[in-house]
């Protein structure tokens, strides 16, 4: 009894075969750049495959052994599938860690950037702002590419110089709501009140944060007028030209009109007061004021406000109807207390 | 008389068979020059810079040392590696092609990210002329010196973000530098379209 061979049953085209090599070939294309060992271990697997052919295609039919032919190239697509799945395993697991990422970082990013319309914000948060934004962009372009693992690098990053302007900001307003410093606040005012009550004149209390400026008489609410303050305003006032609004009890010196002021009409307080300058010289002794640079003078309470930011150089600007109300009200003398909030 | 009609029988079967052997050797030489030519081409990074031509060399192997195969199965007697040689020599070509190719497809990429490069060098630069103008500007619009610092501050990031790309080509990742060089490029672009915007809006 003559058996045939299996061999007689083997019915692989060339083009079969080309499927098998093209197959093989994506794998290798995709394992290329993120796992070449594993590409190469699939390339020679191919090369073992095409052999065993080719030999086994050389033969006589009746001598073949397809099950070798079917064994290599069953090796190849195993191996291939095999590394195929651990790189998108690992892919998926990336994307994932990069999806959860890339929503607090887009969060971050745009809080950062609404703080940095607030007042305050300077030269060296608008540069961490720039490449917060720049390293977002990298890592969306990167995300599209597939290429989650620098995707998730370049949004940490991003995470990073984002939390420059969270940090200024942060600190900007922590002092807003220190108690010492609220009680200080609370007691100027009152005082300045108090002083008002007595005298049973009018007395001015800015309120930085709350951007108001209040006129008081005898001791009540009088008008309550919106205030433009320093770019900087919200911080304490250091040294001329830092920009910011000072805080304290003050005066005013001078009433300004037409010609003498370029702000349409003018109120010029007495900045600084003897706590002002002792404040100065010890920052000043600490090094914190820059070279050359005085304790400041000539803030006013003035016009042309109406700009809806914070714009002045330290001064206290409402618009100009409003200062045509406040003016006739308020003398030589009259008490200006700015503070941070009450 | 016997015996050397014997001898010459014995020499008539034997030196065909004998001729045929000495023609059954393996193109080593040539062998050895085609793999190096593959190596040269992998070296001149034909996969990244013409991968069309670097698998038609790596299929031309594949065929070489499957045929090599096939040969060194056989009998010794029965080899003949003529189709080998063949295919050698065309392996060979394909290689050196792809070597070719991958030169001139990393030079293109490199003179591709250069021009990136430079012209996003020339934006910066430009941008900060045009910054510099806005300073000088007569009108100071109110809130004008706050703008002005937030402006370079932006400035600075788009210049702190150059050196990527210059790392990105002095490594030789030209594709990643032209990619990371149009992406600055934008940005600059449109900060220098808000600069020229500002300047129309106070007159300068």
């Amino acid at each position: 009894m003559v058996v045939a061979p299996a061999a007689c049953t083997d019915t692989r085209t060339s083009s079969d075969f080309d499927l098998l090599r093209r197959t093989a070939r994506r794998a290798m294309a995709e394992l290329q750049a993120e796992r070449p060992e594993a590409a190469a271990e699939v390339e020679l697997l191919l090369q073992r495959a095409e052999e065993v052919t080719a030999v086994q295609m050389s033969l006589r039919a009746y001598r073949r052994e397809p099950l070798r032919v079917e064994a290599s190239w069953g090796r190849v697509l195993e191996v291939a599938a095999d590394r195929v799945g651990e790189l998108r395993r690992h892919r998926s697991e990336l994307e994932r860690r990069y999806r959860s990422v890339a929503v607090e970082v887009e969060q971050e990013v745009a809080s950062a950037k609404e703080r940095m319309r607030q007042p305050g914000m300077g030269r060296r948060e608008a540069m961490a702002m720039n490449r917060a934004e720049t390293e977002l962009a990298n890592a969306r372009r990167l995300a599209v590419e597939g290429d989650f693992e620098r995707a998730v690098r370049s949004a940490e990053r991003a995470r990073v110089f984002a939390a420059t302007p969270e940090a200024t900001y942060r600190d900007l307003m922590e002092r807003f709501s220190d108690p010492r410093m609220l009680r200080q606040w609370r007691r100027w005012v009152d005082e300045t009140l108090a002083q008002s009550r007595r005298e049973g004149g009018a007395a001015i209390v800015v309120d930085k944060l709350g951007r108001r400026l209040i006129l008081y008489r005898r001791g009540r609410v009088d008008t309550v007028f919106t205030a433009e303050l320093g770019a900087n305003g919200l911080r304490p006032k250091r040294h001329a030209g830092d920009r910011a609004t000072p805080e304290g009890r003050y005066r005013v010196v001078v009433k300004k009109h037409g010609g003498a002021t370029i702000y349409y009409k003018a109120l010029l307080i007495d900045y600084p007061n003897p706590e002002d300058l002792k404040r100065y010289r010890a920052a000043r002794e600490a090094g914190a004021v820059p070279r050359g640079a005085g304790v400041g003078s000539l803030i006013e309470i003035h016009g042309e406000g109406g700009e809806g930011r914070d714009w002045t150089d330290g001064c206290v600007a409402l618009t100009n109807d409003d200062m045509d109300r406040l003016y006739p009200r308020v003398t030589v003398g009259t008490p200006v207390t700015i503070v941070g909030t009450f | 008389m016997r015996a050397r009609s014997l001898v010459v029988r014995l020499l008539i079967v034997t030196l065909p068979l004998v001729l045929v052997a000495g023609c059954a050797k393996p193109p080593q030489v040539e062998l050895d020059k085609a793999k190096a030519a593959l190596n040269t081409a992998a070296e001149a990074e034909a996969a990244t810079y013409a991968p069309e031509a670097w698998q038609a060399a790596q299929d031309a192997m594949n065929a070489v040392n499957a045929e090599m195969e096939v040969q060194a199965n056989k009998f010794a007697l029965f080899r003949s590696y003529k189709k080998t040689k063949e295919l050698v020599v065309a392996a060979e070509t394909a290689s050196t092609e792809a070597e070719q190719a991958g030169r001139a497809g990393k030079e293109r990429a490199r003179q591709e990210a250069q021009a990136a490069l430079d012209s996003v060098r020339t934006a910066l630069t430009d941008a900060q002329n045009m910054l510099a103008e806005l300073e000088k500007c007569r009108r100071k619009p109110k809130g004008f010196k706050q703008d002005l610092e937030l402006l370079q501050g932006n400035l600075d990031g788009l210049n702190a973000s150059l050196p990527e790309v210059e790392s990105a080509m002095s490594g030789e990742e030209f594709l990643t530098a032209k990619s990371l060089a149009e992406q600055l490029q934008q940005r600059v672009d449109t900060f220098a379209a808000d600069i020229a915007a500002a300047k129309t809006k106070i007159n300068c």
